[in-house]
């Protein structure tokens, strides 16, 4: 029971993903996507410094080009790997951003930046607690209420490392994680919510959630507001961001082509054009062809290329294909025939591009696709009811509902010759737990070694090692006499725990996985705790500032455009002169003095337009003011930006 | 290393020339069908079903008992390996 002075607190669903995090809260018998103090109802995953400032979401991507080297995204790819894994190594190539080792044997990946002139370190850990703290906010600022409580989301096919990461990045951004959720786990609920799933008989669907870089499918099967997972697959590599790299070095290399001469070293010039290239992809779904444009992109010169949807399929056909062996593999595991699966649910921006969604529709003989849930926020959705389940904050509805969800890969420990001796299966139901006997391999044996594995191959050298104990003092005998057993447990998280009893001492020795290999201490922890506290201070009085820039912004907009919808008969030619003058003064102040300015400044700078607008005739005031705040939408979102708390 | 644990059943294949695991997977094959409080003549359709109205009340997400927690791995257990044995 919480005690009765605890002020209301709300546990929330939070979708974070590579490239966007959304942010939902189940509240009066209902899910609430929660937009953000843009009006966004996804935020980019991004983290930036400034000169002066640190900025998160929004903000950091937007200013994206001019900052390259101290704006970091893709923390997902980094989080739980280690700097040598291939797939850091491949991906630090494409980012603007520096990444270093820990220089430990954990052999950690550091992201460094420059703030106020020193370098600073982060790991992916934090970087990720930054986007947290951000949704955590937004959710804050939406509710007018502390969030202490979060379910977090991540790739089902996420292994035991990178879950812990994940979870220890919540606690840094001050977050009770109540769990850790499968994305198309989390999918699947908001399908089932929507379908309103009271039918007895037992229906399979299939969740392809292709996001911005990672990959997952999952079948479920659902009864009676049960949804248990019959298996998942997917490559945690694999999303938007892959192909608007292809789209990358298809300009690139047309650019060198056309001017001999390479903008790779660029930096800025490959964000910039990196940018174009993500718009074309999404505009690609929905047009036959665009044109990539940026003026004066490297060395003066002007990039311009046409690409057809054509063209774009074929530069990523590689990658839509390889989307397909991960849903074969996941009917396989699943038992289940293609005719078995009663709906498709396409989740994740990438399922918007038509060729993937032609594939997965071949794949399956021709059957319509289900996209009446949101792609963007179907896995916030469902998030956020799982917060309500795991919390007990739900109605009746929710609190009947059960997520059985499962393990994405096979567990177990190093057998003699190297082998990996499997414990726990993939895809079993969590949380569960696995005993099996193991005796010595050679006479007089004291001591055993149990090395932990994740991976479906056959020696564990192919396999990714978890940890390692040791279990002692186990009484002399010949070999194949003593009795220890091995006990896997596995919780609702996925997290391991993995113990050794010798049956004759009853010695017992064993770890909770988490504790071990490149995981963060405790100490680390409490450490980044006291860091990001130390930038939420900075952050509140940046922050003040920054929500006063935007009201600002707003302000011009509206006053720009209530000039622009009066007519002559409403407002005089050299009234609207003077008032244009007057705005683009305004902007000019914006953009130059603007950079310097605080709140007071900017605070100031609005009451002058007011003053402008309030010295000019009732009729002109009255329209330009009711133009100010036309519609809801409008209003509202102005609210947001105002609001502070 | 010769300190890597070594697996029972094979040694005991050798030098027992007895299969203890398969009698074990017998006695388990009744024990399984008891957990989920059915009858061997039980279908894989029931089986499932038995098994989802079970999690409902000891699902860790349903009960704080640690009891109901051990009861569940139990379950799953029992599920998983039924499921196998019948599909």
């Amino acid at each position: 029971m919480q005690p009765a002075s605890e002020e209301k607190s709300y546990a929330v669903g939070i979708d974070l993903g590579t490239t966007y995090s959304c942010v939902g809260v189940y509240k009066d018998g209902e899910v609430q996507i929660i937009a953000n103090d843009q009006g966004n109802r996804t935020t980019p995953s991004y983290v930036a410094w400034t000169e002066q400032e640190r900025l998160l979401g929004d903000a950091a991507k937007n200013q994206v080009a001019s900052n390259p080297t101290n704006t970091v995204f893709d923390a997902k790819r980094l989080i739980g790997r280690r700097f040598d894994d291939p797939i850091v190594q491949a991906d630090l190539k494409l980012w603007p951003f520096k990444v270093v080792s820990d220089g430990t044997k954990d052999d950690k990946p550091l992201i460094e930046i420059f703030y106020q002139g020193v370098a600073k370190k982060f790991h992916p850990e934090e970087i990720s607690s930054m986007i947290l703290t951000k949704m955590k906010q937004t959710a804050e600022a939406y509710l007018g209420h502390r969030v202490r409580e979060a379910v977090i989301t991540v790739p089902a096919y996420f292994n035991d490392a990178q879950r812990q990461a994940t979870k220890d990045a919540g606690e840094i951004a001050g977050l009770r994680v109540l769990r850790i959720v499968n994305e198309p786990t989390a999918a699947a609920i908001a399908y089932g919510l929507d379908k309103s799933t009271s039918a007895q008989k037992e229906t399979h669907i299939l969740v392809f959630d292709m996001g911005g870089g990672t990959f997952d499918v999952s079948v479920l099967a659902i009864q009676e507001s049960v949804f248990e997972v019959k298996a998942t697959a997917g490559d945690p590599h694999l999303g938007g961001e892959d192909f608007d790299n292809r789209i990358l070095s298809h300009c690139i290399a047309d650019f060198r082509r056309k001017y001999q001469s390479d903008p790779t070293r660029n930096q800025r010039a490959v964000r910039r054009l990196r940018t174009q290239c993500e718009r074309a992809k999404r505009l690609l779904s929905t047009q036959t062809s665009v044109t990539i444009e940026v003026d004066s992109l490297h060395e003066g010169n002007d990039f311009s290329i046409r690409l057809s949807r054509a063209k774009f399929e074929e530069l990523c056909l590689d990658y839509f294909k390889k989307a397909m062996e991960p849903v074969e593999q996941c009917l396989k595991d699943s038992n289940l025939p293609q005719k078995a699966i009663s709906d498709i649910v396409m989740v994740g921006g990438s399922t918007r591009i038509p060729k993937v969604q032609e594939l997965i529709k071949a794949f399956f003989h021709g059957k319509e696709l289900c996209k009446s849930i949101n792609p963007d926020e179907a896995v916030a959705y469902g998030a956020a009811v799982q917060a309500a389940i795991v919390s007990g904050h739900g109605s009746e509805e929710v609190q009947n509902m059960l997520l059985l969800d499962v393990a994405p890969l096979s567990l177990g420990i190093e057998t003699a010759g190297g082998m990996m001796q499997v414990l726990i299966e993939r895809n079993s139901t969590v949380s569960t737990s696995k005993s099996q006997d193991f005796t010595t391999f050679e006479d007089y044996q004291d001591h055993v070694d149990i090395s932990v594995y994740e991976g479906e191959r056959a020696m564990v050298k192919d396999n990714n090692f978890l940890g390692k104990f040791t279990l002692k003092d186990i009484p002399k005998s010949l070999r194949g006499v003593p009795k220890i057993q091995v006990t896997f447990t596995i919780d609702t998280n996925g997290i391991l725990q993995v113990s050794a009893e010798d049956a004759k001492s009853n010695k017992k020795s064993e770890i909770q996985i988490a504790n071990e290999k490149g995981r963060l201490t405790q100490n680390d922890i409490q450490k980044m705790l006291q860091e990001a506290e130390k930038y939420k201070g900075e952050d509140e009085i940046s922050k003040g500032d920054m929500l006063a820039k935007e009201e600002l912004k707003v302000y011009f907009q509206r006053f720009d455009k209530g000039i622009q919808d009066l007519d002559a008969s409403k407002l005089q030619e050299q009234d609207r002169e003077r008032l244009e003058k007057k705005l683009a003064d305004a902007y000019h102040w914006l953009e130059h003095d603007g950079l310097k300015a605080g709140k007071p400044e900017f605070e100031a700078k609005q009451k002058e337009l007011q003053a402008v607008m309030n010295t000019e005739t009732w009729t002109f005031a009255g329209h330009l003011h009711s133009a100010l705040y036309r519609n809801d939408w409008e209003w509202r979102a102005a609210l947001l930006v105002c609001r502070e708390f | 290393s010769g300190s890597s644990a070594n697996q029972r059943p094979q040694d005991r294949r050798r030098s027992d020339r007895a299969f203890p695991e398969v009698v074990v997977q017998d006695i388990a094959g009744a024990e399984h069908y008891q957990t989920l409080g059915l009858q061997p003549t039980a279908t894989v359709v029931e089986v499932r079903k038995a098994y989802r109205k079970l999690a409902l009340k000891y699902h860790p997400d349903k009960s704080k008992d640690v009891d109901d927690g051990a009861r569940f791995k139990e379950l799953s257990i029992a599920y998983q390996a039924l499921c196998e044995l019948l599909d």
